[in-house]
């Protein structure tokens, strides 16, 4: 008999369609509990679309998503926030508030009406706004803030949130190089699982032990770095060339790509 | 600054409040003193057996008009006040005011309905109020059922849908009035909806204060949705808001206060617009403040709001929504052109 792995997601004949459009089409996928697992894929792929679907923002059409034996479905929203946080790509907020306000948002599904905020809540909000390195931001006003700030923010208001699951859609968008290795150094080292939907390449075979790689909807390989990121795939998938190094600090692949261009040119020191 | 003390900032908004009560009743043709406020209080409430120092006329005058309306104006002013903030947090969109699904229009067939062509006359005093209130609830149940899509409710629809019906209703008021030859009644349509609290008594003001306080404290227990629907309907829903559930309990407890404070007081605007920015600019967006301070800054605004009403065209009344959008309209503005005031992220 097979042996029974734990897993924290199983997605069963999954497709979803908006306006006749197929958007995911047939996947069928388990994600194992306790990894940091990306999502990669060209644009317009379905990378955004699946993220919602495992956060039970949009239904699927058919199949079914499942979070630890339980159709998501079946959860109440106010239950699974306390299963699972999200960062999402939208960061603008209508109305300004002060960061640790923001932070103490994320205390929001475990609140009873009228519940005001405790002792343990305080020292939870410090805590995640400490972890995000935001701590010294707590009283300044969100809007003030750099783009690297305002993520870190959310981030912080995702930990506050206290699950063993986090949901992030291209977290390190619009942040500058420092700020991206701070922000996936601070989520590699949570104990969380973390699904990221991620463009950087790179970024995602250093961070990753799994990855997910769709195109056009469909699944088309998962598991580890090396074996996704393989020249083939990457010239299937992306339509671009690409040499495959060694990463001497991480032991990573290192993806080298080449554009046409200078792909007819040939190597410059062999020439 | 205003936050960490935010106690003491309430109870200093309590006790403005409580001295614009006894300045409001100070304030008017007959010549009142505090210690007559007092007298005819006292006598009131039981505790003396008689007056000693008040006149009964002034006793009639404190007792049966000034007070009656001046309570009116604080719940007017702290419902309307309170709805739009709400309202504001439900479209996410600080051009929210507490008319904006309708109920304004909606109001105004009915009052207009009662005051030209006598509709509903059996119910007697009752009928403009009974009338206003029917219109203003039939207008936000159109303009709810044009906004759900697919068991959704689209915000950006429901704006639309609320602009739609209050044209709509309008025009059906306008209707009324143009083909009329009643010259009174045209004026009384436009002084109602104009706003004013001149028909205050103690029988007719129970209900508004009744249910403003009500609603006041169901939306108390609901800042952490209010917060979190400010984030966007995505991030609300990942911080485990029922979206469709919490939208319609806003939806229905904004909808009912307006409706009833409409039907006593006529459209009053640019109270339940502006009075929810400036208590942002004084304690930020978080609603645990923003509720109650809108509540008191509303009701304060609104006392003075009508004193100046009853006594700057004496003896005539000025309409009051031609006082609030008067004074409001400068400061909002003044408000517009300050920098570091921000609308929103998006600004």
């Amino acid at each position: 008999m097979e042996q029974m792995t734990k897993y924290l997601y199983k997605i069963s004949s999954l497709n979803y369609s908006l306006q006749e459009k197929q958007i995911l089409n047939n996947i069928q996928l388990v994600l194992p509990e306790g990894k940091f697992i990306g999502l990669i894929g060209p644009n317009g792929s379905g990378k955004s679309t699946l993220l919602k679907l495992l956060y039970r923002y949009i239904k699927p059409q058919n199949g079914q998503v499942w979070l630890r034996e339980k159709d998501v479905w079946e959860i109440g929203e106010k239950q699974f926030a306390k299963e699972v946080a999200v960062v999402t790509q939208e960061s603008s907020v209508a109305f300004d508030f002060t960061v640790k306000e923001l932070v103490f948002m994320g205390r929001t599904p475990h609140k009873k009406l009228l519940k005001r905020d405790s002792k343990s809540d305080e020292e939870i909000v410090e805590d995640a706004m400490k972890k995000a390195d935001v701590l010294h931001l707590a009283n300044r006003n969100y809007s003030s803030l750099s783009g690297g700030e305002k993520k870190r923010v959310i981030v912080a208001r995702a930990l506050a949130q206290q699950t063993d699951v986090l949901i992030l859609d291209e977290p390190t968008n619009h942040l500058d190089i420092e700020h991206q290795f701070a922000l996936l150094d601070l989520l590699s080292e949570c104990s969380m699982t973390v699904i990221m939907a991620i463009h950087d390449l790179n970024l995602a075979a250093t961070y990753c032990d799994k990855l997910l790689l769709l195109q056009k909807g469909k699944l088309c390989a998962f598991g580890s770095p090396e074996e996704v990121l393989t020249v083939e795939q990457l010239k299937h998938v992306f339509n671009v060339d690409v040499e495959i190094m060694t990463n001497p600090f991480t032991n990573k692949p290192y993806l080298q790509f080449v554009s046409k261009k200078y792909k007819e040119k040939g190597k410059v020191n062999e020439s | 600054m205003i936050k960490k003390h935010f106690s003491i900032f309430l109870l200093l908004l309590i006790l403005i409040t409580f001295a614009s009560i006894v300045g409001a009743i100070l304030v008017g043709s007959v010549n009142i003193s505090p210690s007559i406020i007092w007298d005819v209080l006292c006598w009131k409430l039981g505790f003396t057996n008689s007056l000693t120092e008040a006149s009964i006329a002034q006793s009639t005058i404190i007792w049966e008009i000034r007070l009656p309306r001046i309570l009116l104006a604080i719940a007017v002013g702290a419902g309307l006040s309170i709805s739009g903030a709400a309202i504001q947090a439900l479209v996410q969109n600080s051009i929210a005011d507490p008319y904006i699904l309708g109920v304004s229009s909606g109001a105004s067939v009915g009052a207009t309905a009662v005051i030209i062509l006598g509709a509903f006359s059996f119910l007697g005093n009752w009928a403009l109020s009974l009338a206003a209130f029917i219109g203003a609830l039939i207008a936000v149940f159109i303009v709810f059922l044009l906004a759900r899509v697919g068991g959704r409710t689209s915000i950006i629809r429901l704006l639309l849908a609320g602009i739609a019906i209050s044209l709509i209703f309008s025009a059906i008021t306008n209707f009324i009035l143009i083909m009329t030859k009643d010259a009174g009644g045209m004026k009384a349509v436009m002084h109602w909806m104009l706003g004013s609290l001149a028909g205050a008594k103690w029988s007719n003001i129970q209900i508004p204060i009744l249910v403003c306080i009500a609603v006041f404290l169901f939306l108390y227990c609901f800042t952490n949705s209010l917060n979190a629907l400010l984030l966007g309907e995505e991030t609300a829903t990942t911080l485990g808001i029922s979206l469709e559930k919490f939208r319609l309990i806003v939806i229905i407890s904004v909808s009912l206060l307006t409706g009833v404070l409409v039907a006593v007081s006529g459209t009053i605007g640019f109270v339940g617009l502006i009075i929810p920015h400036i208590v942002r600019i004084l304690v930020g967006s978080h609603y645990r403040y923003v509720l109650p301070s809108s509540a008191l800054i509303g009701a304060i605004f609104l006392i003075w709001a009508d004193t100046l009403s009853r006594v700057i065209i004496a003896p005539e009344e000025m309409p009051l929504g031609i006082i609030t959008a008067l004074c409001g309209g400068p400061f909002f503005i003044w408000l517009l052109r300050k920098e570091g005031y921000t609308f929103g992220t998006n600004d």
